[in-house]
């Protein structure tokens, strides 16, 4: 029902309602945000790249086919948005180190850093320390709840290696929340 | 099912998506095994420490600005992109012509610069390599690195004589120095009446005006 919801707004845009546009992003805005964020685990790049995700679509939304849903579609775009921000922080780390920590380490409010007890942080550090392919098929699957069929139109890949990308993340999650929560102990 | 087969379906099992098919023989091993039955309890460990993972939410207004945001976003890329015009466009590739050219120019002289410097050490090496002729070709290297001085700095002046020398010594040598060849080599070469007429060239050089 969604979906067909979502190809009818598309069909009305692309007839020149502008309208129509506005109504797709009121529907998928937040959930764009959620899956920015865990990507990059940062509000303000979540919440800034959600905006760019957007003007993207805006752009290339005549040339969408209705062959997935709108928002397979546009979690797409979300998720290259997302890929190509890491590649660029990665490079920036290396360029200077110090930086990015202090960064990640001040990121949020202060009452939100207060929020953020111990686990917050392990879950942080273990998702970072994903590879983006077991990143990307995790948090599709367990967060955004997509089927591997739908992770396989995403990240263009086979539905086989969404499983085995998803199993690999959830396998590398486990051994570090285990060694986080024996710590605790 | 072995435990490593097991263990790739547990995650599905636990999340409720393993095909029913699958699940028989699931709940067949775990009754049997104790160790993967303590690998489930850590996979729900897991999902619930997972699940604690809250989204912090934007900064305040951000959702009630997200429109007219993006709206301006578009807007921006919409606007064209300035062109420049034709006068300009010539200006900035003239300049760049002349950039090109002026950063060439440059890097050719402080190849000049570096070839002379390599041509007076060259000779200096010659002359700890070999003792026996340790004397004449210190004499010739000193003689040599005054000739590049003079070259480079243009201040030094010779007087007759010592160019008739220093000429004479170019020509028993200037081909294969100029063409890089090892100094030591041509003169392991010279007779012993070349080499004795190549000394008493340099002594007459008056090394002390040059320098």
């Amino acid at each position: 029902m969604i979906d067909q919801d979502d190809f009818q707004l598309v069909r009305r845009f692309k007839e020149g309602e502008e309208k129509a546009f506005n109504q797709l992003v009121l529907r998928h805005q937040k959930r764009i945000y959620n899956l920015i964020y865990r990507m990059t685990r940062n509000r303000e790049d979540a919440a800034d790249l959600s905006l760019e995700v957007f003007v993207r679509a805006y752009k290339s939304l005549k040339d969408f086919e209705e062959r997935s849903s709108f928002y397979v579609w546009i979690a797409k775009i979300a998720v290259n948005l997302s890929l190509n921000f890491l590649k660029r922080e990665k490079f920036r780390s290396f360029l200077s180190i110090f930086d990015i920590e202090e960064r990640t380490a001040t990121s949020g409010s202060a009452a939100e850093s207060m929020e953020r007890g111990e686990l917050k942080l392990a879950i942080d550090r273990a998702i970072r320390s994903l590879p983006t392919r077991q990143r990307t098929a995790f948090v599709l699957k367990y967060y955004q709840e997509m089927s591997h069929q739908e992770i396989a139109e995403v990240m263009e890949i086979t539905e086989g290696a969404s499983k085995a990308n998803y199993f690999q993340a959830i396998q590398k999650l486990q051994k570090l929340l285990v060694q986080y929560r024996e710590r605790l102990k | 099912m072995k435990c490593k087969e097991i263990h790739f379906l547990l995650n599905d099992y636990f999340e409720g998506s393993l095909p029913d098919e699958d699940i028989t023989g699931v709940r067949q091993h775990l009754s049997e095994c104790e160790s993967c039955r303590l690998k489930l309890k850590e996979i729900e460990l897991i999902h619930n420490v997972l699940t604690q993972d809250s989204i912090p939410q934007p900064e305040e207004n951000f959702w009630v600005n997200f429109l007219p945001e993006l709206r301006s976003r578009i807007e921006e890329k919409r606007k064209p992109r300035k062109i420049l015009v034709p006068q300009t466009r010539l200006a900035l590739g003239f300049l760049s012509i002349l950039l090109v050219a002026i950063i060439s120019f440059q890097l050719f002289r402080t190849d000049q610069r570096k070839l002379a410097e390599m041509k007076s050490n060259q000779n200096v090496e010659i002359a700890v390599a070999d003792p026996n002729l340790s004397s004449s070709a210190d004499q010739l290297a000193d003689a040599l690195s005054a000739e590049s001085t003079q070259t480079s700095t243009g201040g030094v002046i010779l007087s007759e004589e010592e160019k008739r020398n220093l000429d004479l010594t170019g020509t028993l040598l200037a081909e294969d120095y100029l063409s890089q060849k090892e100094i030591g080599s041509i003169l392991d070469e010279l007779s012993s009446e070349e080499l004795k007429k190549l000394e008493e060239n340099i002594n007459q050089l008056k090394l002390t005006n040059i320098l």
